[in-house]
Parts: structure tokens; C-alpha cells; sequence
């Protein structure tokens, strides 16, 4: 802790190095946080950048109430929200425009993310479970990916989302019933559409 | 079937267990630094540069509060300077000091 405060101290006068030892230790967290919420590379790589120019910037306004990584993942937190809000009203502004041009090749969403920590045998689940997180509410994903995905605890959740202990818990509780849902539906989908095209193609052969 | 999908909904939710933490590309960094060289340095002010900030702004108080005691002073010795000189015109000539001359 009093390493995290002379570091904290250092960086208030500018020192790089300070930066950069701050930097190695929550770069792969920021990352991460913003890869899961953004379920993109590049664009989870500009968070990260982001965040630290932030940090840098900020860093005299950081009151020492909250921890340094609490206070970097409120950043990250605020940093996906506006990305997100971005990226869905750019999802929501394609479609529109789609509607009213000829080319037909509406593209639709399909699971494609694939997260670089999952372990190999379930490479094929992960993916629809990614795609079905999309699909919750913004509060709810970021919920889930702090405590399921980045692994912290109820109070650092409920500390990086600026938010009470039982509204964490509720987010949760609610984040898992609309996964399950959701996923549901799709894999109902999945088997019909499997199903018809079997038939279909036995009916062909 | 309904058993089978409730199976594999089971088997998509726990497919995040025991995911590892995807690393930042190295790059980034590099970028950073060279996205904060056109910044300006961050201003921080230490508690020794708000104390002499606060010494210099005693100083500069007191020196106003000097100043402006030495010129109330100096109006009024001003002004019995000039009661002075009307009484002894006055005196001597018996009118009061005046720019208006009669010839």
C-alpha cells in the first residue's frame, strides 16, 4: 500500500517511470475489462490507451479515498460505457440506413468473438455465450464480465461501477437469467434450424 | 430435447470457467507515450509550493496593508499642511487664501 502511495506520489510529479510501473500492473486488467465489454482488439487496445492518457492526466484530481485499481477500473468502466454507447447507436444507425438502401446484404450478428483466455474444449460454447452477453443491458454485461470474467469480488464490482452491494447482486442475478434465456432461445433456434435442414436435406436426397 | 438445451445452456455458462487474462499488446505503451508527449506535463502542486505560495501571498498582504497605512498618513499631513497655511494668510492678510485677487 505504501509502494501504491509513493508511486501514486511519484506520478503526481510526473515521473515516468512511476507511469510505466503502473502501467505493468493494471495494462492486462484494462485490457481485458475492455476486450470482454467490446468484444473487439482494436477497439479494446484504444480503451487501454485511453485509460492510461487518463490516468496521467488525472492523476492530481485521484483523492487516495479508493484504491489506485479501484480507480483505474472506475476509468475503464466509464471508458467501455461511452464506447459502447457509440458502437450502438453506429449498430443502430447501419440498420436503419440498410433498410432504406438496395443492397441486400443485410449482415446479421452472428458469434464470432472469440476470447483469447478460453481454454480450447470450450472455445465453441464461449463464443454464443459472448454473443449473448451483447444482447443484456450495458449494466448487466458489465456486471458480469467484472465478477465472472475479471474476477473481482461483489464490493469491488459494486466499487468500480459506482454502484451499492445489492444493486451488484441484483445486476447479477438478473444478468444470469437473461444469459440463460437467451441462450436458450438460440440453441432452440440452432436445433430447429439444424433439424429443418436435415430434413430438407434427406427429403432432397 | 428440452433436457438437452437446458444441458447445453449449462455447459455455455460455465465455458468461462477458469478463463485466463488476455494480454495487452505490448505496442500500446509505446503509443501512450507518444499520444502524452503533446500533452502538457500534469500540474501538481506539493505541500512545499503551496506553503511558499501561501508565504509570498502573507508578504505581498502585509506589504498592501503597509502601503496603504503610509498613504493615509501622508493625505493627512497633507491636510493640516494646507489648514495650516490658511490660517496664517488668514493672519496676515485677513482673507483666506484664495486663487481670486482683487487689484
Amino acid at each position: 500500500m505504501s509502494n501504491e502511495a509513493e508511486l501514486i506520489e511519484q506520478l503526481k510529479q510526473g515521473n515516468e517511470a512511476a507511469f510505466k510501473q503502473i502501467y505493468q500492473l493494471y495494462a492486462d486488467r484494462v485490457f481485458n475489462t475492455a476486450l470482454s465489454i467490446m468484444q473487439h482488439t482494436q477497439e479494446a487496445e484504444d480503451i487501454t490507451q485511453e485509460v492510461f492518457v487518463q490516468v496521467f492526466r488525472s492523476i492530481s484530481d485521484f483523492k487516495e479515498q479508493a484504491s489506485l485499481f479501484t480507480w483505474i477500473y472506475k476509468v475503464t468502466v466509464t471508458k467501455c460505457a461511452d464506447a459502447q454507447k457509440k458502437s450502438r447507436s453506429q449498430k443502430r444507425f447501419a440498420f436503419v440506413t440498410s433498410l432504406f438502401s438496395s443492397d441486400d446484404s443485410l449482415q446479421h450478428d452472428t458469434p464470432h468473438f472469440e476470447h483469447p483466455g478460453i481454454v480450447i474444449e470450450n472455445k465453441e460454447h464461449s463464443k454464443v455465450l459472448f454473443y449473448a452477453l451483447q444482447q443484456l443491458a450495458p449494466k448487466q454485461q458489465l456486471a458480469f464480465t467484472l465478477h465472472k470474467i475479471e474476477g473481482l469480488s461483489y464490493q469491488q464490482t459494486a466499487d468500480a461501477m459506482n454502484t451499492s452491494l445489492a444493486s451488484v447482486e441484483s445486476l447479477l442475478f438478473r444478468a444470469n437469467e437473461n444469459l440463460r434465456s437467451l441462450l436458450s432461445d438460440y440453441y432452440k433456434n440452432n436445433v430447429q434450424t439444424g433439424a429443418s435442414l436435415l430434413r430438407s436435406l434427406l427429403l432432397m436426397l | 430435447m428440452k433436457k438437452d438445451i437446458s444441458h447445453i445452456v449449462s455447459k455455455t455458462m460455465e465455458s468461462i470457467e477458469g478463463i485466463k487474462r488476455a494480454e495487452a499488446s505490448p505496442f500500446i505503451y509505446g503509443k501512450i507515450m507518444e499520444q502524452l508527449k503533446y500533452l502538457p506535463a500534469p500540474v501538481y502542486y506539493g505541500t512545499s509550493m503551496i506553503l511558499r505560495w501561501a508565504t509570498v501571498m502573507v508578504i505581498l498582504g502585509v506589504l498592501n496593508i503597509i502601503t496603504l497605512k503610509n498613504v493615509r498618513t501622508k493625505s493627512k499631513t497633507e491636510l493640516s499642511n494646507q489648514q495650516g497655511l490658511d490660517a496664517m494668510a488668514q493672519e496676515y492678510f485677513g482673507f483666506q487664501q484664495s486663487d481670486k485677487y482683487n487689484y
